[in-house]
């Protein structure tokens, strides 16, 4: 019994087949929150060594309160709005790049299991590491194959 | 019983389901839709709106940025905006992007973990959906969704009461700023 929600571009984007307009626009918006969420890391970084937003809208020519609405959804960000926002964030600049989106393990877990009530508990076992004995013994055990 | 296994046991009855990240991303933040919520997800292939918010949905489980705004219809472009009365702890997200915006209903059980009981497209109607848009704010499908989201509360959640508070911090344990008109 599947307890989650249907992940429904995963099957097309999983085929060879040509995608939906549902999963291009799918595509479209992963990536809008990804830059928006980088952003978003670097404010905070800027934030925390002294940059105020009201510093940041008169670097960048913007009027405070629109800045503010700018700064609460992707919704509208042009490549411009990009530029200037980390321009005037952290005198940086965006530079491309990309990761392959399927058959990523990193960060891979599950939303469900959040709902266990101790989810520290849960402890994976500590991953084995050969000792200096247990290497010992297979090299042995290599020799005595080769003799 | 714990909020958490309260919530377990409603996914294990199929009452409510939960939002997977995109395989590879990280799960830091539970969302759960009720059945007729997580039923529109099925048309996500052919529905470019309906995508555009399991993306969104999505990049908030993954633990993406938000902004939360505290005064009512004031929200301008933030991802949670609280409705009135504010004590009654329902909340929308705005997935505002592109027209017509959807609005998500429902309340936050615990820090980072939003239960989303009903949806609305915001000025006009979606194709091939039969809910009307919510339009202003004194409309009657805004007191419906409202309406809905309650009775669903007190029908499999009454005894927890949802999370009210006026800080980011009483809603997400990070990424999350205040947002909307008053910031």
């Amino acid at each position: 019994v599947t307890t989650s929600q249907t992940n429904a571009p995963l099957g097309e984007l999983n085929s060879d087949g040509p995608l939906s307009a549902g999963t291009r626009a799918y595509l479209g918006a992963r990536a809008r929150n990804s830059i928006f969420n980088f952003v978003h890391e670097k404010l905070r970084d800027a934030k925390a060594r002294g940059l105020t937003q009201a510093a940041l809208a008169e670097r960048i020519g913007k009027d405070p309160g629109r800045l503010s609405n700018t700064l609460s959804s992707p919704g509208n960000w042009t490549i411009d709005t990009i530029a200037e926002l980390l321009f005037g964030i952290s005198q940086s600049e965006l530079v491309p790049t990309d990761r392959p989106l399927l058959g990523r393990r990193e960060g891979n877990s599950r939303a469900i299991d959040l709902l266990d009530d101790k989810p520290d508990k849960i402890v994976s076992p500590p991953k084995r590491e050969e000792t200096r004995g247990s290497a010992n013994v297979a090299k042995i055990r290599d020799l005595e194959r080769v003799l | 019983m714990s909020i958490k296994r309260e919530l377990k046991q409603l996914v294990d009855q199929e009452v409510l389901w939960c939002v997977e990240p995109f395989p590879g991303d990280p799960a830091t933040r539970a969302v759960l839709l009720s059945s007729s919520l997580n039923s529109i997800f099925h048309r996500a292939a052919k529905e470019s709106r309906i995508a555009r918010l399991q993306a969104d949905l999505q990049n908030i489980v993954a633990g993406g940025e938000v902004t939360l705004s505290f005064t009512p219809f004031k929200h301008l472009s933030a991802t949670f905006g609280v409705l009135e009365p504010a004590g009654e702890g329902t909340w929308e997200i705005r997935s505002r992007h592109p027209s017509p915006g959807l609005r998500v209903f429902g309340r936050f059980a615990e820090v980072d973990t939003f239960v989303a009981i009903d949806w609305a497209p915001r000025s006009k109607p979606l194709e091939g959906f039969d809910k009307k848009p919510l339009l202003g704010r004194k409309s009657l499908e805004y007191q419906f969704a409202q309406i809905e989201v309650d009775q669903f509360w007190n029908k499999h959640l009454a005894k927890q009461s949802p999370i009210y508070g006026e800080r980011c911090s009483d809603y997400f344990t990070d990424k999350c700023s205040a947002g909307g008109a008053e910031q």
